[in-house]
């Protein structure tokens, strides 16, 4: 399939494999968008009037609605042939794949894992996003195919639009913060959830001098990670670490980032993530965490609603508590100051929770 | 197909029908959908194959490079393929939308009658 950067960790569909996998992604596509959208005008026309409506409310009065009960059977089973989909191509490539990392040295980055590491329950409970094994399940030796599966699974899933290297979040915050603080040049920079290394690259090229971090809990994303790193020819150092107590001393790092981390934890670990954030922090050093709305972003009660099916029905749970939050509060409650928190809008809407350690 | 790697998540499925056999055969319906799509993308390299070389094989169609004016007329039947098979969707909202509600059936008798 055309448009994703191509480099040597990165699976190789054949001609079925790609067909299967353009299908989901463009049944998907149109599932997200036209049909999601008519949802609404089924529930103008359709519920009770007289009576007000939360997005509990509406959840009630459509999960028995025959257009919504479809759509989102429909939504489920195409995120389920999806993963199908890329498995399929992952587990063909496996030998290659895990030769490839097995035959990367750590030339311009370092990989450190740390098999004692426990997986926080929030990714043993169920697999977020119905990734089969979730990021952290080991199948083989020296796994990487949770890194190779998310990799080609990020690319279908935004139909192109997260860029061929699927790191549009990643420029998103770069974009903020050159317009926020254009000044501000990090030397030392830490993403929190790297997974693939997808985001973070493109950090190198806004920041050259800058050391770059990758931490996650994940082994097999991150072997997956380096090896792509190295194979992009971007310095990163990646290290099995949880965001929520990684280890790193105080005060080790100018720029601390997350990229849709937030919503696949769960409500301590958001807390502890942003206090260990500040931890790390040098004075006049910046935190930008960016993630989904929370009811307090969001048009109305509709598009919570919406947005909820994410929770219901993908396994990502921690959404529907994550829904009621203010990030800004929950910064505060983590230790950051009122003069240091801000919760600011991405460029394309989504809200950033920005800190500033004074 | 091997099984060195998971093929489902864990967690429970929701329920979407009040039968959960309805569930199941909606499943199928939608992994047949996918499957005729890729037996049309075949299709299709078969017939570029051909068309291009005069003969075609195996390895040729699993070895098809569509070029880019290939890919996006591949790309465009199958999204148009994909509004087809969806079209109870929208047909339904249009309903809804319509600058006139519908009728119901003893409306429109009424109207035969006059």
């Amino acid at each position: 399939m055309p448009g994703q950067a191509q480099h040597p960790m990165l699976v190789q569909p054949t001609h079925d494999e790609a067909a299967r996998q353009a299908f989901c992604q463009d049944m998907r596509s149109h599932l997200f968008g036209d049909v999601r959208e008519g949802s609404r005008v089924v529930f103008e026309n359709t519920a009770p009037k007289g009576q007000s409506y939360d997005k509990d409310a509406i959840r009630h009065a459509m999960q028995n609605n025959p257009y919504y009960r479809v759509f989102s059977a429909c939504m489920r089973s195409t995120q389920e042939l999806l993963w199908d989909s890329i498995i399929d191509s992952v587990e063909r490539e496996l030998p290659r794949i895990v030769g490839q990392y097995r035959a990367t040295e750590a030339t311009l980055g370092s990989l450190t894992l740390d098999p004692e590491l426990a997986v926080p329950a929030y990714h043993t409970a169920a697999d977020i996003h119905l990734q089969p094994g979730g990021y952290h399940t080991e199948f083989v030796d020296d796994d990487v195919s949770a890194g190779a599966i998310y990799d080609r699974a990020i690319y279908l899933y935004g139909a192109g639009k997260y860029g061929p290297y699927c790191d549009s979040m990643g420029r998103t915050l770069l974009e903020f913060l050159a317009n926020e603080r254009p000044e501000f040049g990090p030397k030392s920079i830490l993403e929190m959830g790297c997974t693939s290394g997808n985001s973070l690259l493109c950090y190198h090229d806004a920041f050259p001098d800058a050391a770059l971090h990758g931490i996650d809990v994940a082994a097999p994303c991150l072997r997956y990670a380096h090896a792509r790193a190295e194979g992009v020819g971007v310095p990163v150092h990646f290290s099995q670490r949880d965001a929520a107590a990684t280890g790193f001393e105080d005060e080790c790092f100018d720029l601390v980032v997350s990229h849709l981390l937030f919503h696949e934890t769960g409500r301590s670990a958001m807390t502890q993530i942003i206090a260990e954030s500040r931890r790390l922090l040098r004075p006049g050093g910046i935190m930008l965490h960016l993630d989904l709305p929370t009811d307090s972003d969001l048009v109305d009660d509709y598009d919570s609603f919406l947005w909820d099916w994410e929770a219901y029905h993908n396994n990502e749970t921690f959404c529907v508590v994550m829904r009621d939050l203010n990030y800004a509060d929950e910064a505060l409650a983590a230790g950051f100051r009122e003069s240091e928190v801000g919760l600011k809008p991405a460029p394309f809407g989504w809200p950033i929770l920005m800190g500033e350690k004074q | 197909m091997t099984d060195a790697i998971a093929r489902s998540a864990k967690g429970k499925r929701p329920q979407y029908f009040e039968d959960p056999a309805c569930d199941k055969l909606h499943f199928m319906v939608m992994a047949l959908i996918e499957e005729l799509s890729v037996t049309r993308d075949r299709v299709d390299a078969l017939e570029r194959t051909l068309e291009r070389e005069g003969v075609t094989s195996v390895a040729a169609v699993d070895g098809f490079e569509p070029t880019a004016a290939d890919d996006a007329a591949r790309s465009a039947r199958r999204q148009d393929y994909i509004r087809r098979v969806t079209k109870c969707f929208a047909d339904e909202v249009a309903q809804l939308e319509g600058a006139r509600p519908a009728l119901e059936f003893e409306e429109v008798v009424e109207v035969m009658r006059e």
